[in-house]
């Protein structure tokens, strides 16, 4: 079996990795884990709402 | 860039995808919906699909999927849900437990008996009938148990067709076992390297208790138990599209491999870090949370040893 990556999907663990590295802290993270109300839906992307969910 | 078709995702592009996302602990529904959710809607093709499917890539839908029930333990099967057909339209009914990420879904795929079998239907989180009951999980995510009380749905809320889904959901499991392994190996990853980095700057008997022999040996079982788990993930994502048996295997191989990982690089991670592993401040209490749901989600390690035993090929004559 081959288990080399292609220089494609090198990049995206880069690219991906560096994204939420700058994007995606441990606060940050907390934060929307620890948000209060709980089951309320959002509009939009998780990502677009900061902690209305 | 698309979900649908020729251009689906490759199983390792998504297994890199989800060892990142696990190294970050990310809370959002990226499993449920682009691996699980999406791969569902690309069997079941239709006009629907693929207009939800434009849609994740849109970033306007999100999914998740209520297959569990609460006599069903990891059998894909539903007992209690039904579907009945009523003239043009569908009758759902019944009752699914631990739907992940449903609160945060604006679609739901539920999986229910119908009259050809099993089959699956996209239902509205908010249609008159459906009732969330929502609660957070120990790892920071949300969760529902969903009541359908008569929920009246349009001809083309059936997914795929009527009495098909059984072996698919099969597949689809499989598939999502083996991207929440990759999540697993990453969560692992950072377990270990926190661990690592910790007992080299804690001091204690005036050295860096990085020093003494019992914990190296302690954190070299830890890096061992990891990367048996990423060989076994590695193995189940490139037997995919493997004969259902051969694939069943393997992914029961991945379960059962990264459970005993993460319960063991998990636990040893917190007991190394001393107190400081149990506060709320620190990362390495949330990456054992996570670590610890994903050990019995999909099915605990009995579960799959069981269903590993029954898929045995016979042995040769």
């Amino acid at each position: 079996m081959d288990f080399t990556f292609t220089e494609e999907q090198q990049l995206l663990r880069d690219s991906l990795r560096g994204y939420l590295r700058s994007h995606y802290g441990f606060d940050h993270r907390r934060a929307r884990a620890a948000a209060k109300a709980v089951g309320m839906r959002t509009r939009g992307a998780p990502s677009q709402t900061g902690s209305a969910y | 860039m698309s979900l649908g078709g020729e251009t689906a995702p490759d199983p390792v592009d998504l297994m890199v995808v989800m060892e990142e996302l696990g190294e970050a602990l990310v809370l959002e529904p990226y499993l449920e919906t682009v691996v699980t959710g999406a791969a569902l809607l690309r069997a079941s093709g239709g006009p629907t699909a693929d207009a939800l499917l434009d849609g994740i890539v849109a970033g306007d839908v999100r999914l998740a999927l209520g297959w569990a029930e609460p006599g069903t333990r990891y059998e894909w099967a539903p007992q209690e849900t039904r579907a009945e057909r009523k003239g043009e339209e569908w009758v759902l009914s019944g009752r699914k437990s631990v739907v992940i990420a449903a609160p945060w879904a604006t679609h739901l795929i539920v999986s229910a008996r119908t009259e050809g079998g099993v089959s699956l239907f996209l239902v509205a989180p908010d249609a008159p009938g459906v009732t969330l009951f929502a609660y957070p999980t120990i790892d920071g995510r949300r969760a529902a148990d969903v009541e359908f009380a008569d929920v009246r749905l349009d001809a083309d809320a059936l997914l795929g067709a009527e009495g098909a889904a059984l072996p698919l959901l099969e597949r689809v499991g499989d598939a999502t076992i083996a991207a929440m392994g990759a999540e697993a190996v990453g969560i692992m990853r950072r377990l270990l390297q926190d661990t690592i980095a910790y007992t080299q700057s804690r001091q204690q008997f005036g050295q860096p208790i990085s020093n003494f022999q019992v914990l190296q040996h302690r954190m070299v079982d830890m890096f061992m138990q990891v990367e048996m788990a990423t060989s076994a993930v590695y193995l189940a994502t490139l037997k995919l599209d493997a004969p259902a048996a051969e694939r069943a295997r393997a992914a029961s191989v991945a379960k059962v491999t990264v459970a005993e990982a993460c319960r063991f690089v998990g636990q040893n991670a917190v007991q190394l870090h001393g107190g400081m592993g149990m506060t709320d401040e620190l990362a390495i209490g949330h990456y054992f949370k996570r670590a610890t749901v994903i050990e019995g989600e999909l099915g605990t390690v009995d579960h799959h040893v069981e269903r590993f035993a029954r898929l045995q090929p016979e042995a040769a004559e």
